[in-house]
């Protein structure tokens, strides 16, 4: 039966291009669990606003999922390595208590990954946005390079490094 | 309906979908995905966040970073340019003031390169900064806001590699909406 119908013809093209869009988007690759789990982090961050210590601590013991016990962040020369999940997380609550509207984003998220191991590199920029005492929004971005390792099923970060874009002597 | 009401209407079709619809559809694919090239390829649309650049820049301007800018020739002194940190999604705004080889210190807020004076006619805001000697390699260009009436603690600037300058600001200034 011949069809004649051109709309027909390429409403059908472009029902197969949209379902074959749908079935390979929902293959999700590892880069795209990484990406994902990055972008879990920023909200899970961005979402804490909760006041009051006992509250503010809990929310915070959530974050303990997105990092190795081990885990180290190195932020520049000039201040010492945090080594340590717990370490780190403290040191969270007490950001998050003195700028409870922060939110953080991750943009421009460049993943390596060898299909063979547990490790994934990642570069990224990391973009953090607060409300200071005068209403007026504070914005900084840096960029990381971070390792990661899957641990029971989630990719977690291992090791946290800030990128100097501009460098003094 | 009236000759005058369908007059009217024949020219608002006419402006809206033009004399022939198919050809009206196909130049707005091909105006739009021009557009859509361009801005993410050639000319990056980019909005001001942050104090680091003023009087010329504050937050909320817009403006666009010329990738074609260095294609065929170098960063020069004075430019205003982007600067890439992971990607471009996000990047530092700020104007080179020493080239590759040369050397920047800053005395009394006075900027020196290879122990001269620099003249910087553009500056408004101004205190007295310190930094040390810093010698630029081949490839390293020395960047810095406008804004230096801010405390030295605050702004961010330095040595950077040429490969992280992604082009110079264009349309200098559209004014926020």
């Amino acid at each position: 039966m011949a069809v004649k119908n051109p709309v027909t013809i390429a409403a059908a093209i472009v029902g197969i291009v949209v379902v074959g869009w749908f079935v390979y988007s929902s293959q999700q690759s590892e880069e795209d669990r990484i990406r994902q789990r990055l972008y879990d982090l920023a909200e899970y961050v961005s979402t804490t606003k909760q006041t009051g210590d006992s509250a503010r601590l809990i929310h915070i013991a959530g974050l303990r999922k997105f990092f190795t016990e081990g885990v180290t962040v190195q932020v520049n020369e000039d201040i010492p390595k945090i080594t340590g999940r717990d370490n780190l997380l403290q040191m969270a609550h007490i950001a998050l208590q003195h700028e409870p509207g922060l939110t953080v984003a991750f943009t421009d998220i460049s993943v390596t990954h060898n299909d063979n191991t547990q490790q994934a590199r990642v570069n990224t920029t990391v973009v953090v946005t607060g409300v200071q005492s005068d209403k007026a929004r504070s914005i900084d971005a840096q960029e990381l390079e971070m390792a990661l390792v899957k641990a029971e099923g989630e990719w977690r970060m291992e090791t946290v490094q800030f990128v100097k874009v501009m460098e003094l002597q | 309906m009236s000759t005058s009401v369908r007059r009217i209407k024949g020219c608002l079709k006419k402006v809206c979908i033009g004399s022939n619809w198919r050809h009206t559809v196909v130049r707005a694919v091909v105006l739009s995905a021009l557009a859509y090239g361009v801005c993410t390829t050639i000319f990056l649309p980019v909005r001001i966040q942050g104090d680091s650049m003023l009087p010329l820049y504050e937050t909320g301007d817009y403006g666009f970073i010329n990738t074609l800018a260095y294609r065929w020739s170098n960063p020069r002194r004075f430019d205003i340019v982007g600067i890439r940190m992971a990607g471009n999604s996000v990047m530092y705004l700020k104007r080179i003031i020493g080239l590759p080889g040369e050397t920047v210190e800053i005395h009394d807020g006075t900027v020196h390169v290879n122990g001269k004076a620099l003249s910087e006619p553009h500056l408004q805001f101004k205190s007295d900064w310190e930094l040390g000697k810093q010698s630029l390699s081949g490839d390293q260009y020395f960047v810095i806001g406008d804004n230096r009436g801010m405390s030295i603690h605050y702004h961010t600037f330095g040595k950077v590699k040429r490969h992280r300058i992604v082009g110079r600001a264009w349309l200098l200034k559209i004014p926020s909406l």
